[in-house]
C-alpha cells in the first residue's frame, strides 16, 4: 500500500505464563475505538479468517512485515512463538498488538492482532499446549514454520498434527535431500493437516507455462516423445543440488510416468539423470544445472528447455528468464517453425504472496503428493 | 496422441478452468476511446497476470490509417497512460507489443473484411491463433449491423458447431428502447448465434456485483428475511460526481433513464430481487434475472408521473471546484430537457416482494461518486423501551456498497453504556477493500476473459435486454404525453431535485445519505 497513517496499540501482559484471561482482557482493550486511529462510530468490523500461528527463529522482524501484509489478504490471529536460540528454560512475558493500517483514500483501517510470546527451542514440546487455547474458535489453524524445519523432532511433528495445515518451504532447508524429509513427515501427518511447500507454490508458475507449451496443438505429440530435458537454476550455497530443480524434474516425472534409472552429479554444476518412459522404450536424459546470475534468483528456476522427436518430426519447447530476468520467454518451434512465442511478466516470488496463496482453502494437492514421492526415488537414486 | 488441452497429463492440479484458449480478438474502432482507456488496458493487465493463453492475438480494425507500427506506438502510450500496472520490462513489452496487429478499414467495405480474413489466416498460421476469434464492437451502435453482416458475408463467423468458435462482444447502448432493442437484438440474430453474442453491461463485471451474489447465496442467514414479510423497502443508488464530459451529442439524445438506468441500475435490481439460481451456469443465472425484470409492475401512462421524477442539473459546486450547468455543456442543446438525474418507485408482483417499494435514483453532478443497495428492514414489531430510550433508534438498514470503498454496512441498535437504558443505532462496517487488501480487477479484466472462456454468465442475454427495456420504454412514452418546458433543476453538487426528496417523503420515508 502507499503511504499509510498507522495506529498501533502494544501492551505487555501482566501475570503469570500465558495468563489466556489477561491476553483476551489486553486485546478486547487495544480494539476498543479510542486506541485505533478510525472514526469511533464505524470502526471496522473485525475480519478473521483464519489463525495463523508462525514459529520463528532469528527472522521475527521479516516475519512481521509479512504477516502484517499478509492479513490484509487473509485477516487473521497471528500467534507468532519468537524461538530465541541463545535463551532455554521459560518463555517471556507475552505480548499483544493491534494494528491498524490506513490508505490514504480509506476512511476505514484493516487491523490484525497479534500474540507474540518469546520462547526458547527447549520449549518445542510445550509448543502444543501453548497454541490451542489461544486460536481463535472454530476458525482454521495454519502453522507456518519459515525457517529449517527440525523434520527429527518428535515435537514437531506433534505440532504440526494439532493444526489444520502446515506450511514450510523446501527452499529453506539445507539442500534438495531434505524433500525427502518432507515427504516423511507427509507420511505421518493425520489427514486432515495439509501440507504445504511454499517451493512448490514458487514453481506452480513455471508449471502453467510449461503446460501452455503443450496446450498448443502443433507441439502436443512432442510430450509423449521427450528425448531431452533440462532444468536451469540460480546456484545455492555449497554447489548443493537446488531443491526447485528437483521438484519440478519430479513434477515433469510425474505427469508423464518416467521412471527415473540413474542419477549422478556430472559436474560441479551439473546433475545429469536418466529416465524410462511409461512404457519403456524411450530413454530421457534429464540435466539439471545451475548457472551463475543475480543473488536474488540463486536457487530459482532460470530456464526449462525441452526437446523430442518422432520420425521426421522435432520439437524444440522452452522456458527462459529473460532480459532483466522479471519476464520468462516462452517458445516453441516445431520442425523448426516458430509455433509459439510468447512472454509472460514473472518477476521473483515475494514471500508474502507465495503465503497468501498457499493461505486460500485448496483440496488435497494429489500432484504434489506424487511429485514428493518421485524426488524420494530420484534422491535415492542419487544415494544409490 | 494428446488432441485436447484438457488432455495434457502437465495440467492436472493446475487451474484449467480460467485458461482460455489460444484466439485472437479482433476490435473495430480501435482507434477509439474505449479501447485506449479501458480495453488495451485490460488485455495488458490480463496478460500481466499470465491469463491470456500462447497464442493470443490482437487485431485492430478502424478506419483511420495506421500501420500496425504506428497501433503498437497507440497501445503503448495508452497502457502508459491508463493500465492498473505498468509493465517495466523491455522483454514483455518487445512481445505483447508483437502480438498486435492493425488492419486499416471501412466497416461497410466487403474488401476490407477480405483483408482482414486473410490477416486472422495469418495469425492462425504463423502465430498459433487456432482460428478462435472474438469480434469486439467498441464502435458506435450505429455500426453494429453493418460490422456482423459483413463479418458474416466474409465468412468470418463460425457456424456454432464448429470446434473453432466466434464471438460478438457488443457495448450498450443496445437500442434506445423496446422496439429497437428487438429490432438490433433480431438483425444481429441472422448473423450470429445468440450463444455467440456477448452483451456487456460492465456493472456485472465488477467485483463487488458478484460480491452481492456472494453475499445473498453464499449465506444461509440472509435468504429467509429477504422478502416483503421483514424488509420495508429498497433503495438503489448510482449517483455520479462527474458532468457529461465529452458526451453531450450522445447523452442528449439518450439521458439519464437510458443511460444508467435501463442498464446499470436494473441489472442491480436484477441481482437483489433474483430467486435463489439453481447453479451458477450462465443461464440458470439470467433466468432468474429476467423473471425478476418480467415481475416488474407496469407503470400505467397516467402514473408515470406519480411514480417517476426526472431533473437536469444547473451550476454548481462539485469537490470544491465550480462547474457549469447542464444546458452550457459542449454539444447540448440549450433548451434541452434530456433528464440527468431520474428517481423511480418500482414495484415487483412476486410472491417474495408483493407490495415493497424498490426506489431507484441516479444522476449526474451530484456530492460523490458512489453506488450502493439499501434494504431497509421493517422495524420491531414492538419495542419494550420507553420514548426517550428509543430516540436515537433507527430501522435496520443493511447496506451493500459497490463502489467505492465496496462493502457491507448493517445498522443495528445498540445500548449506550452507562447506567440508563438509552439506545442508538451503530453502523457495523465490514469492508472489502479494507478487510481483503488485494486490488480487485478491472471489470473489463473480468469480462474480456470470461468471454474468451465462453462464460457468458455475466453478460446479458437478449431477453434480459428486452425485459429492461419494456418498462423503461412505458416511462418514456408516459414523459412524451407529457412534454415539459423545463425540468426540476438542481444545484450541481446537490443530491437531485427537491421534487425527488417529497417524492419518497410521500410515502414516509427519505432518500439515504449514502
Amino acid at each position: 500500500m502507499d503511504s499509510m497513517a498507522s495506529g498501533s496499540q502494544t501492551g505487555p501482559v501482566p501475570g503469570a505464563f500465558i495468563d489466556l484471561e489477561a491476553l483476551e482482557a489486553e486485546l478486547a482493550r487495544l480494539w476498543r475505538p479510542e486506541h485505533l486511529s478510525t472514526d469511533a462510530m464505524s470502526m471496522p468490523a473485525r475480519a478473521v479468517v483464519l489463525n495463523l500461528v508462525v514459529v520463528t527463529a532469528g527472522d521475527t522482524e521479516r516475519v512481521r512485515q509479512i504477516t502484517e501484509r499478509i492479513s490484509m489478504l487473509h485477516p487473521s490471529r497471528v500467534i507468532c512463538f519468537d524461538m530465541d536460540p541463545s535463551k532455554d528454560g521459560e518463555a517471556g512475558v507475552p505480548s499483544v498488538s493491534v494494528s491498524c493500517d490506513r490508505g490514504p483514500h480509506d476512511p476505514q483501517a484493516p487491523c490484525i492482532e497479534r500474540i507474540t510470546i518469546p520462547t526458547s527451542p527447549a520449549m518445542l514440546p510445550q509448543l502444543t499446549a501453548m497454541i490451542q487455547p489461544l486460536l481463535l474458535p472454530e476458525m482454521p489453524a495454519v502453522l507456518w514454520w519459515p525457517g529449517p524445519v527440525p523434520f527429527d523432532d518428535p515435537s514437531f511433528t506433534k505440532i504440526a498434527a494439532s493444526v489444520d495445515c502446515l506450511i514450510l518451504d523446501s527452499q529453506e532447508q539445507a539442500h534438495a535431500g531434505q524433500i525427502a524429509d518432507v515427504a516423511r513427515l507427509r507420511d505421518t501427518l493425520p489427514s486432515r493437516t495439509a501440507l504445504i511447500d511454499l517451493n512448490w507454490e514458487r514453481i506452480k508458475p513455471w508449471r502453467e507455462l510449461t503446460a501452455q507449451l503443450f496446450d498448443i496443438q502443433h507441439s502436443q505429440w512432442a510430450l509423449e516423445h521427450v528425448q531431452e530435458f533440462e532444468v536451469e537454476t540460480g546456484p545455492i550455497p555449497n554447489g548443493r543440488l537446488p531443491q526447485q530443480a528437483l521438484l519440478f524434474m519430479s513434477w515433469m516425472a510425474f505427469c508423464l510416468s518416467w521412471e527415473i534409472t540413474s542419477a549422478r552429479k556430472a559436474r560441479p554444476d551439473t546433475w545429469v539423470l536418466t529416465a524410462d518412459s511409461a512404457d519403456a522404450e524411450r530413454a530421457i536424459l534429464v540435466r539439471l544445472r545451475t548457472r551463475p546470475c543475480p543473488s536474488i534468483y540463486n536457487g530459482q528456476l532460470l530456464s526449462v528447455s525441452i526437446s523430442a522427436r518422432d520420425g521426421a518430426r522435432s520439437a524444440s519447447l522452452g522456458l527462459t528468464r529473460t532480459g532483466r530476468l522479471a519476464t520468462i520467454r516462452m517458445r516453441a518451434s516445431v520442425s523448426g517453425e516458430t509455433a509459439l512465442h510468447h512472454a509472460v511478466h514473472h518477476p521473483p516470488d515475494e514471500d508474502e504472496v507465495l503465503l497468501a496463496q498457499a493461505l486460500q482453502p485448496t483440496e488435497l494437492d494429489r500432484v504434489f503428493h506424487a511429485t514428493l514421492d518421485h524426488a524420494r526415488r530420484a534422491i535415492a537414486s542419487f544415494e544409490r | 496422441m494428446i488432441s485436447s488441452i484438457a488432455e495434457n497429463p502437465l495440467r492436472e492440479g493446475l487451474s484449467l478452468e480460467r485458461l482460455p484458449e489460444p484466439c485472437a480478438m479482433v476490435i473495430f474502432g480501435a482507434s477509439g476511446d474505449l479501447t485506449s482507456r479501458k480495453l488495451l488496458p485490460a488485455l495488458t493487465d490480463l496478460a500481466l497476470e499470465g491469463l491470456l493463453p500462447p497464442g493470443f492475438n490482437v487485431v485492430g480494425y478502424a478506419r483511420r490509417p495506421m500501420t500496425s507500427e504506428d497501433f503498437r506506438a497507440q497501445v503503448r502510450e495508452s497502457i502508459e497512460r491508463f493500465a492498473r500496472r505498468k509493465p517495466s520490462e523491455p522483454a514483455f513489452w518487445d512481445t505483447f507489443l508483437q502480438n498486435l496487429h492493425y488492419v486499416p478499414g471501412n466497416f461497410s467495405d466487403p474488401d476490407d473484411y477480405q483483408r482482414l480474413g486473410a490477416e486472422l489466416e495469418r495469425l492462425d498460421r504463423e502465430r498459433g491463433t487456432h482460428g478462435n476469434r472474438v469480434f469486439y464492437l467498441a464502435t458506435p451502435p450505429i455500426h453494429y449491423e453493418e460490422i456482423a453482416c459483413q463479418l458474416s458475408q466474409a465468412e468470418l463467423v463460425r457456424d456454432i458447431h464448429d470446434e473453432r468458435w466466434s464471438r460478438l462482444i457488443v457495448e450498450k447502448p443496445f437500442g434506445r428502447d423496446l422496439p429497437s432493442a428487438r429490432e438490433l437484438n433480431e438483425r444481429l440474430l441472422n448473423y450470429f448465434e445468440e450463444e455467440q453474442i456477448y452483451r456487456i453491461d460492465h456493472y456485472l463485471g465488477k467485483e463487488t456485483v458478484q460480491n452481492v451474489l456472494a453475499f445473498r447465496f453464499g449465506n444461509g442467514i440472509f435468504e429467509p428475511i429477504w422478502n416483503r414479510t421483514y424488509i420495508d423497502h429498497v433503495q438503489i443508488t448510482v449517483a455520479e460526481s462527474i458532468g457529461i464530459e465529452n458526451r453531450g451529442g450522445y447523452y442528449d439524445q439518450a439521458g439519464a433513464l437510458r443511460d444508467m438506468v435501463q442498464n446499470h441500475l436494473f441489472q442491480l435490481l436484477s441481482v437483489i430481487a433474483m430467486e435463489p439460481p439453481i447453479s451458477f451456469l450462465a443461464d440458470a443465472v439470467r433466468d432468474e434475472k429476467v423473471k425478476a425484470l418480467h415481475a416488474l409492475r407496469p407503470i400505467p401512462m397516467d402514473k408515470v408521473h406519480e411514480l417517476t421524477v426526472r431533473g437536469q442539473y444547473g451550476p454548481g459546486w462539485v469537490m470544491g471546484q465550480p462547474v457549469s450547468g447542464y444546458r452550457e455543456e459542449p454539444r447540448v442543446e440549450p433548451s434541452s430537457v434530456t433528464e440527468t438525474y431520474v428517481a423511480l418507485k418500482l414495484f415487483i408482483d412476486n410472491w417474495r416482494w408483493a407490495g415493497v417499494p424498490f426506489y431507484l435514483r441516479t444522476g449526474k453532478r451530484m456530492p460523490r461518486r458512489v453506488s450502493e443497495i439499501a434494504i431497509q428492514f421493517k422495524e420491531a414489531p414492538h419495542l419494550p423501551f420507553t420514548a426517550a430510550a428509543t430516540r436515537s433508534m433507527e430501522p435496520n438498514v443493511l447496506a451493500l456498497r459497490i463502489q467505492p470503498d465496496e462493502g457491507i454496512t448493517l445498522k443495528i441498535t445498540a445500548k449506550v453504556p452507562g447506567p440508563r437504558l438509552r439506545l442508538r443505532s451503530v453502523n457495523m462496517g465490514f469492508l472489502y477493500g479494507t478487510s481483503f487488501l488485494v486490488e480487485s480487477p478491472d471489470a473489463y479484466e473480468r469480462l474480456l476473459l470470461d468471454c474468451m472462456l465462453g462464460d457468458s454468465t455475466l453478460f446479458t442475454r437478449r431477453d434480459e435486454t428486452e425485459a429492461a427495456w419494456g418498462p423503461i420504454t412505458r416511462i418514456l412514452e408516459g414523459w412524451s404525453e407529457l412534454p415539459v418546458q423545463a425540468l426540476p433543476s438542481y444545484d450541481a453538487g446537490t443530491w437531485g431535485p427537491r421534487e425527488a426528496d417529497e417524492f419518497v417523503a410521500r410515502d414516509g420515508r427519505h432518500w439515504r445519505r449514502p
